[in-house]
């Protein structure tokens, strides 16, 4: 099956942390779990997978194409979320449409405006009245309505109620069933929300990738994994 | 990049119509006891200002690294930004020129003495925006803030202090016609814009988000 990203020997060095060398291949068609605790490292893979920090090891390739090279075609294909960065809170759902499709070139502003309405988003409210579940499905439509090719969605289901955390699942699984070659990439700390949709798990742990499987061949749940991989490592090194 | 800029003059809205009340204000102060000029200069520093004014939005935000999951590069969120200085400072200095062309009908005032002040308001506006922002760039806006002060004196030391440092004699420049003078200028703000753009440039690009 043809891959739709690819990670090879990513690194990224901090003075308190290092990414090291991940490798990761997301085929198309399907849904990648990337999980973790708290500061193992998953924002960090995705912000140096997408170059908004400065990688110093390794390639990132995208629809076959590296993104050291093929920079802005790659993100136009891309429908991103990130758990801190939004909109500017003075601005209303509006104008996000008025700034989004002056920036992708496949932006739809009416699906976009279905996405609102969906999800129940105020046009008339400023996003800084916005709750933060709010804010995350605001995020949620801004990326899905230039009809991306993979989505790269980081901590999405964090902050949203059990019901709607279920519904924004729903609409990655239609994504992905919706058009060929499509994917998502997912990186959750809510191992339940991974047990429901993904098809494959990539289980990071202090800036190492420990395993990537696909889900089906997992024995025992991902919660149960990785927290008997942390105790052994804990043993290991105490 | 336009999307970058409509961005900027939407987030602007709010802070714009403040700074409409404070031009009311000034109008009613300054235009009966003649200061058009004043008026005028002030016109366009203030709206050449809100080009940092957008940078402090974008930063509480975190909107540079948003951004770079989009088709931008670090170099279209760079450009934008010394396009909205510029943007603006031409906006200001036309409603400059606007305000002191109906004031002329109730007042003495000289057009084309407006005309010369706004134009050396609008390219001493642009330097100090290219003092600042390498500064932001590196410090984020809350640090650059002093260099914000300071940065006001900058346009004035570089013609007088360098003069008698290097011992020019600026007398010599009252003999250049005024055009002339004002051509010189904006070549040498060009040069000093295009400078600070590469500079703000090369640190954006090296640093992490």
């Amino acid at each position: 099956m043809e891959a739709v990203m690819e990670l090879q020997g990513l690194r990224k060095e901090y003075p308190d942390f290092t990414l090291d060398n991940i490798d990761l291949t997301l085929p198309a068609g399907s849904v990648m779990g990337f999980v973790g605790e708290n500061g193992a490292g998953k924002t960090t893979t995705i912000k140096t997978m997408l170059n908004i920090t400065r990688r110093d090891g390794g390639t990132a390739r995208f629809f076959g194409l590296d993104m050291a090279e093929h920079e802005r075609e790659i993100k136009s294909r891309l429908g991103v979320v990130l758990e801190e960065s939004l909109f500017h809170g003075t601005l209303r759902a509006p104008d996000i449409d008025a700034v989004m499709r002056r920036i992708y070139r496949n932006w739809d502003s009416a699906l976009y405006g279905q996405y609102l309405e969906d999800f129940a988003l105020p046009g008339k409210k400023q996003i800084k009245d916005y709750s933060r579940g709010m804010k995350m499905k605001l995020s949620i439509a801004a990326a899905l309505a230039h009809d991306p090719q993979l989505l790269v969605l980081d901590e999405a289901t964090s902050g949203l109620d059990p019901i709607m955390r279920d519904e924004i699942l729903a609409v990655f699984q239609d994504f992905v069933r919706g058009g060929t070659g499509r994917a998502v990439f997912l990186s959750s700390h809510i191992t339940s929300d991974l047990e429901k949709i993904a098809d494959y798990i990539a289980f990071i742990h202090r800036g190492r990738l420990v395993f990537c499987e696909e889900k089906a061949k997992l024995e025992g749940s991902i919660e149960e994994l990785m927290l008997a991989y942390v105790h052994q490592a804990q043993g290991r090194e105490y | 990049m336009t999307g970058l800029l409509f961005k900027d003059l939407l987030n602007l809205r709010k802070y714009s119509k403040t700074l409409a009340a404070v031009f009311l204000i000034w109008c009613a102060i300054y235009i009966p006891q003649g200061s058009v000029n004043f008026l005028a200069g002030m016109m366009c520093i203030l709206t050449v200002m809100m080009a940092v004014g957008s940078m402090s939005y974008d930063e509480s935000a975190k909107w540079d690294r948003y951004a770079l999951a989009m088709p931008l590069t670090r170099r279209d969120l760079v450009l934008a930004k010394y396009l909205l200085a510029l943007l603006l400072g031409v906006g200001g200095s036309l409603l400059a020129l606007l305000i002191g062309f109906i004031a002329s009908f109730f007042i003495p005032a000289s057009i084309a003495d407006l005309a010369m002040v706004t134009a050396v308001s609008l390219l001493l506006s642009l330097v100090y925006a290219s003092i600042v922002l390498p500064f932001i760039y590196k410090l984020g806006v809350e640090k650059a803030r002093l260099i914000m002060i300071v940065a006001f004196l900058v346009p004035y030391a570089l013609v007088v202090g360098l003069g008698r440092v290097i011992n020019v004699d600026l007398s010599a420049l009252e003999s250049a016609s005024p055009t002339s003078l004002l051509l010189l200028g904006a070549a040498l703000t060009a040069l000093v814009v295009f400078i600070s753009y590469r500079v703000s440039y090369g640190i954006f690009a090296k640093r992490d988000l």
